[in-house]
């Protein structure tokens, strides 16, 4: 028995070496990489990928074991491979930094514009195949290449991918014109037929004049047919997209009311609805109900006095608001991307139909008729019910 | 080399000699003739210093001799004063000498100690002197008297117990004396079904330990149970309830305590209440109740007490501080060697910023910095107690800032190594915490090599063990494994005292019913104006 028990324990002693810690390693040695981004070069014919990835320096960012940093050093480094393969330039990376790469914790996926408009079928399959990029990652689109947006400045931010990421994270939550897209969702979309994919746009801006500095903003979307990167929504009309499609949290609208002056709208409660109608000769027509709650913050000079006033506000607000929906459409249409899905509505209501059409319905895409009605309501009005201009008018 | 090995380790030695034991008692009878049994007497306990023997002349005329025999220092002085005036100045009281024998006289007369057992056998006799009782051995008869005037030997003052304090309870603790310690059970319950059945253990020590049970309520198969355990135990001596619990246990070898161990008379009240067994031990103060089980060990005494919502926050605590205390180290360890990708961004940035430039690897540090807050507590337990507050200052100086400062250790593994250090002060029995603390290496281990998939293996080895882990046949994991969903008012929570109608359902199969009706409180009626 007792021998027994000691050759046993020897043997599990001797099982635990055996192991020799492989896939072990210690944080300090990791290369912790929060973006990554991807351009393409053409050579010959051939593609060649360019791979950046933003390394944190963990020791400029946060408490050292040797106490806290000044805060002006670089806290971050862009190290950049290219390879024919992105798996290749992964590896090529790890030749020039003397740590292990690690993915894991990367948040934001900047996709130059070449890469998207020609080559988005390896990137997405490399980016999703890989284990250790999360699928919670948010993809942006740059115009032009990526490597522009990663040379940019972190204006308030401590580390670039931060800063990329909370422009998207907590400016969806704040502005309509703003949007963020998870790689999950992305790959979902290009997929799905009947849908198509959009990414947010990073630009390069200055966003302290004083500073010369290259910042970075989020405007507007890029549009996606199939794989494809096939056109572009500005800043209003990503509004008009959010709005039909229910996604918008909160955003503002100003409108000028007949010769009263103008009025700031803010909805902080959008619903929308899509429904498609199918007439005899096959003709699709989509009906866009958007339903908006929100309260009227800013008034120069229109009075506020009554519900008729606050009716005919509304009124111009729904029809501001539809014509901006309108106009989404409508540039949607012109690169034959259905970024709102109307062709699964499509296929839910006739199955037959969409089987016939599914082959060519970007082109017929283009020429679906849509009937939008906004319902805005203006539940508060603030603090003040008079305007400031009527002390001397009677 | 393995087989010589193991035959060292047990001592496994051929052509063993037949030794004799150093004292084993055969019958050896009174006779009749006092020379006799003097010499035998003062040849048995010869060079005992402690032993008085002193011939007196009783009875009728004073006409019978006797000798009295006893150990100085055992007996209490001033009722042997009072036995012994008595005994030789009782001839004017005795009466009606002429139809019973001498020693039945003396016995009905003038023996004034409540305690008196009269004895035909001369080596039972030496057992009860040792004992501290006056032995009185009669001229011509063949009976001798053993008259019980123990005095109390060294008792010191009903003290807090030091092991387990409480915020809210009784303030008394057993002692080292079974006979006060019987005194403080019996105060708490004062019922003739309080059962105390005494045995002797130890063939030098003779030490007393006693089988407390409530009749009818504890189980008789587990009473018979424990007897039949305690008689199989020849030691030689028997000095503290740790040489018992050693005998008594189902799994000698396993890492946890299958016993709990406690000093605090309330407990053991509480115990017995619910239809456990309870061994008290002469010379101690720690004694033993089983059936254990491990969801009992989180129990502190004072979740009885105190107001039941606060009771099961603190219980909750616990079972929160006991993973802590377990897994802590080896769930740091392993996220901070393999799954680096669990931990969020801005930790994980932090980490690395803290562990940049660190000499050791993580296992390293964190097995370092566990060995030496073992250390600092074991100091704190051997030191005497006016250096203890040194010891703690040098082991939060040396753990907590050198060892940071100096680029040793991380900040992180300190707070991990505190964190686990407190909680496992939290837990209220020794004998779990004791477990706990052995099992946090093998897990700290495994999950240096394997990650996740170590400490997860390793919790199943600890969980198949407590499940199948018995104390005195009741499984270990009792109200869990066996799931009984009842018990859990009790035992895992603790629910308003009123609703508690039913004992735990393992140990009292007998009579489950603690209080026939719910009498929950609610405002009187008619008085709303």
């Amino acid at each position: 028995m007792m021998k027994k028990t000691i050759t046993y324990t020897f043997i599990l002693l001797l099982l635990l070496t055996l192991t020799g810690c492989q896939s072990r390693r210690e944080t300090e040695n990791l290369a912790i990489t929060n973006a990554i981004g991807v351009d393409k070069l053409n050579s010959g014919g051939k593609v060649i990928f360019k791979f950046y990835e933003v390394i944190l320096l963990p020791r400029k960012l946060g408490v050292s074991s040797k106490g806290t940093t000044t805060a002006s050093e670089q806290t971050y480094e862009v190290v950049d491979s290219q390879g024919q393969s992105l798996e290749e330039a992964v590896r090529n990376i790890t030749t020039k930094i003397p740590r292990i790469t690690f993915l894991a914790h990367t948040q934001v996926i900047i996709l130059g514009q070449s890469v998207c408009e020609e080559n988005l079928n390896e990137v997405l399959d490399f980016l999703i195949r890989v284990t250790d990029i999360r699928l919670r990652s948010k993809i942006y689109v740059t115009k032009g290449d990526a490597s522009e947006v990663l040379q940019a400045k972190p204006a308030t931010e401590s580390e670039l991918g931060k800063e990329i990421f909370g422009l998207g994270t907590y400016g969806k939550n704040q502005s309509a014109e703003v949007k963020e897209i998870t790689l999950k969702d992305f790959g979902d979309k290009i997929l799905t037929p009947g849908r198509e994919a959009w990414a947010p746009v990073l630009e390069v801006t200055n966003t302290n004049k004083l500073k010369n500095e290259n910042n970075l903003k989020v405007n507007g979307l890029a549009l996606f047919k199939a794989e494809k990167l096939y056109g572009w929504l500005n800043k209003n009309d990503t509004k008009g997209v959010m709005l039909a499609n229910g996604e918008a949290k909160q955003g503002s609208q100003t409108v000028a009311i007949a010769d009263h002056g103008q009025i700031a709208y803010l909805f902080n409660q959008s619903k929308a609805k899509i429904s498609v109608q199918i007439n005899e000769e096959k003709l699709i027509t989509a009906d866009i109900i958007v339903k908006l709650s929100g309260n009227l913050v800013e008034s120069g000079g229109y009075p506020l006095d009554n519900q008729e006033d606050i009716k005919l506000a509304e009124t111009t607000l729904n029809q501001t608001f539809e014509e901006q929906i309108r106009s989404a459409f409508k540039q949607s249409q012109e690169s034959e991307s259905d970024i709102l899905g109307i062709g699964r509505l499509v296929e839910r209501k006739d199955k037959a139909l969409w089987d016939r059409i599914k082959e060519q319905w970007p082109k017929m895409y283009s020429e679906v008729e849509i009937n939008v009605k906004v319902d805005s309501k203006i539940i508060n009005t603030g603090l003040r019910n008079k305007t400031f201009n009527g002390k001397f008018i009677k | 080399m393995l087989k010589s090995l193991s035959n060292r380790i047990t001592r496994k030695v051929k052509n063993q000699v037949k030794e004799q034991p150093v004292w084993s008692p055969t019958q050896q009878s009174v006779t009749s003739n006092i020379k006799d049994n003097m010499d035998y007497l003062q040849q048995e306990l010869a060079n005992c210093c402690d032993l008085v023997s002193r011939p007196l002349k009783i009875g009728l005329d004073n006409a019978t001799e006797a000798f009295i025999i006893y150990l100085d220092d055992l007996v209490d002085s001033s009722a042997l004063e009072k036995t012994m005036q008595l005994l030789m100045q009782g001839n004017q009281s005795i009466t009606n000498t002429i139809e019973k024998p001498l020693h039945q006289v003396i016995y009905d007369q003038l023996l004034s100690v409540g305690q008196v057992m009269p004895l035909d056998d001369l080596n039972t006799l030496i057992q009860e002197i040792l004992t501290g009782t006056l032995g009185l051995v009669l001229d011509g008869e063949t009976v001798c008297f053993s008259l019980g005037i123990k005095s109390g030997v060294v008792n010191r003052p009903l003290e807090e117990p030091p092991s387990e304090g409480v915020l809210r309870g009784p303030r008394d603790g057993l002692s080292e004396n079974i006979q006060i310690n019987r005194g403080l059970i019996r105060r708490r319950i004062k019922s003739p079904k309080l059962k105390f059945e005494k045995m002797t253990i130890g063939t030098l020590t003779q030490t007393q330990v006693n089988i407390v049970y409530i009749e009818g309520l504890a189980l008789a198969s587990l009473i018979q149970e424990m007897k039949q355990r305690l008689e199989r135990i020849k030691i030689d001596g028997i000095i503290e309830s740790g040489y018992i619990e050693d005998f008594i246990e189902d799994t000698p070898y396993s890492l946890f305590s299958q016993t709990i161990v406690t000093e605090r008379p309330d407990r053991v009240a509480i115990s017995l209440l619910n239809g456990r067994v309870v061994v008290l031990i002469d010379t101690t103060p720690f004694v033993l109740i089983v059936p254990a089980s491990f969801p009992r060990m989180l129990e502190g005494v004072d979740d009885n007490y105190t107001r039941y919502s606060f009771a099961n926050f603190t219980r909750l605590l616990r079972f929160v501080t006991l993973n802590i205390a377990l897994i802590l180290p080896a769930f740091y360890v392993a996220i901070s060697t393999f799954h680096q990708e669990m931990l969020p961004t801005k930790i994980l940035i932090s980490l690395a910023g803290v562990r940049e430039g660190l000499p050791f690897p993580v296992f390293v540090e964190t097995l370092f910095m566990e060995i030496t807050f073992e250390i600092i507590t074991e100091a704190g337990i051997r030191l005497p107690r006016a250096v203890g507050s040194a010891v703690s200052i040098v082991g939060a100086l040396v753990i907590g800032d050198a060892a940071v400062s100096a680029g040793f250790a991380s900040p992180a593994t300190v707070i991990v190594v505190a964190m686990t250090a407190i909680s496992t002060l939290t837990i209220p029995e020794v004998g779990a915490s004791h477990a706990i603390r052995l099992i946090r290496f093998p897990l700290l281990i495994l999950a240096s090599a394997f990650g996740f998939l170590g400490i997860v293996i390793g919790l199943l080895f600890v969980l198949i063990h407590l499940c199948s882990l018995r104390s005195f046949g009741v499984p270990y994991l009792d109200p869990l494994a066996p799931l009984h969903l009842t018990d859990f008012k009790e035992n895992i929570f603790r629910a308003p005292r009123w609703s508690l109608s039913k004992r735990p359902t393992e140990v009292s199969e007998n009579n489950s019913t603690r209080q026939p009706i719910r009498p929950k409180g609610k405002p009187p009626k008619g008085n709303e104006e």
